[in-house]
């Protein structure tokens, strides 16, 4: 994880900003390696430097979404030692997740372009003075 | 004032005891989310925390439980909501008397098993019916007997199945009992299924009819019967680990209260 170019506060991101693109978050911390839940979270904040403001029992959902739909592998943890409590269940990236994650990269990548451009304004032409069109 | 843990399993349960989803899956949301309030509150705690202090962070962590709870019931498979509307039919609830329990399945089957015949069975004898000659009222005749005596087999068929399933839990416990009782099952399914046989045999006129009737009732309800115990095994496996979660007292509102705040 690389930390940000300015030690900056930056602005809370929440729940409406990342619906839609936390499932593409997922994949890509499970890119890296598999995690169980809380792992998932705690990769993910520290990737946000601390601006990612998610509801963390909403992380569950998005998780059992992408098992049903074959982009992760789930199974219950063998070994907790020094632990208490209920198991946990390790996710995994299959190959239709990493390809999901190719895609969704490609969408992001073409939205910061097209989107960003209009936002920022560089990708906007300057309107013709009135009276010269 | 019941202890942190207890707190954070009922705010789980809270949120996962009303999702429409098959007992399985909602068992595997309870201890994914347990697991993570007690890795949160574990972490809340790291910095020497008051307690109830670190607990309502982990609490307003995991967020409201009624959204979480909507974002988990959209996340469910269309099976999974099948076996959970299943469920609501066959499994009891929390305080309902076995007899009523069992009634309210042996009228629900014998009805739809009244209404599938009425669809299937009955149109190619719908003329003889609506003349109401001897033809057609053996067939409404059997098909009335099919309902009354699978609705009767599914009464008993819960009353025996609660009967041996609290046997099983309490006193088989070793597999020398369980196969002693596998035995018993064996026999109590014949036994059951040839008064069937006998009861179609003896009420029904149509000596041909009944004997086909019969054959079906005698396999039809002695292999269903066989494989009763397999099932009450499958069932009693999941039904264990879902007993301390569901014998949670869920009154108070500690958690739904610390969240809003």
């Amino acid at each position: 994880m690389h930390p940000p170019a300015n030690n900056q506060p930056r602005a809370a991101i929440d729940g409406d900003y990342l619906r839609g693109h936390l499932e593409t978050m997922i994949l890509a911390v499970l890119e890296q390696d598999e995690a169980h839940g809380f792992e998932v979270l705690r990769r993910l904040e520290q990737a946000g430097c601390g601006a990612l403001r998610l509801k963390e029992g909403t992380l569950y959902p998005a998780l059992y979404r992408l098992e049903e739909s074959g982009k992760v592998r789930a199974r219950w943890e063998d070994n907790q030692t020094g632990r208490r409590g209920p198991r946990r269940r390790i996710y995994k990236i299959t190959r239709k997740g990493t390809r999901q994650l190719s895609a969704g990269r490609e969408a992001w990548t073409q939205f910061v372009d097209v989107v960003g451009g209009i936002v920022i304004g560089r990708a906007l032409v300057p309107t013709p003075a009135e009276g010269t069109a | 004032m019941k202890d942190t843990y207890e707190q954070l399993k009922v705010f789980v349960e809270r949120i996962v005891r009303p999702v429409a989803a098959s007992e399985k899956d909602k068992l595997k949301m309870r201890e994914e989310l347990y697991s993570h309030a007690l890795d949160a509150f574990e972490h809340e705690g790291l910095g020497g925390s008051d307690p109830a202090v670190a607990l309502r962070r982990t609490l307003a962590r995991l967020g409201k439980p009624g959204e979480t709870r909507a974002a988990l019931q959209a996340s469910v498979g269309w099976e999974s909501r099948i076996e959970h509307a299943n469920n609501r039919v066959f499994r009891r609830s929390a305080g309902v008397p076995l007899v009523r329990h069992a009634a309210k399945v042996g009228l629900l089957t014998g009805g739809a098993l009244l209404l599938v015949e009425a669809l299937i069975a009955l149109p190619p004898h719908l003329a003889e019916v609506l003349r109401w000659n001897g033809e057609g009222q053996i067939h409404i005749r059997m098909c009335l007997m099919l309902g009354l005596l699978f609705g009767t087999g599914m009464f008993f068929g819960i009353m025996y199945s609660d009967v041996a399933w609290r046997i099983f839990e309490r006193r088989f416990g070793r597999p020398g009992d369980r196969l002693r009782l596998l035995g018993l099952w064996a026999l109590a399914s014949g036994t059951y299924a040839a008064l069937g046989w006998g009861f179609t045999l003896a009420v029904s006129h149509d000596p041909i009819a009944s004997k086909t009737l019969g054959i079906y009732w005698f396999f039809g309800s002695g292999l269903a019967l066989l494989f009763a115990p397999l099932l009450i095994e499958m069932d009693l496996r999941e039904r264990r680990p879902l007993a301390e979660w569901h014998a949670l007292d869920l009154g108070d509102s500690t958690g739904e209260r610390a969240v809003a705040e």
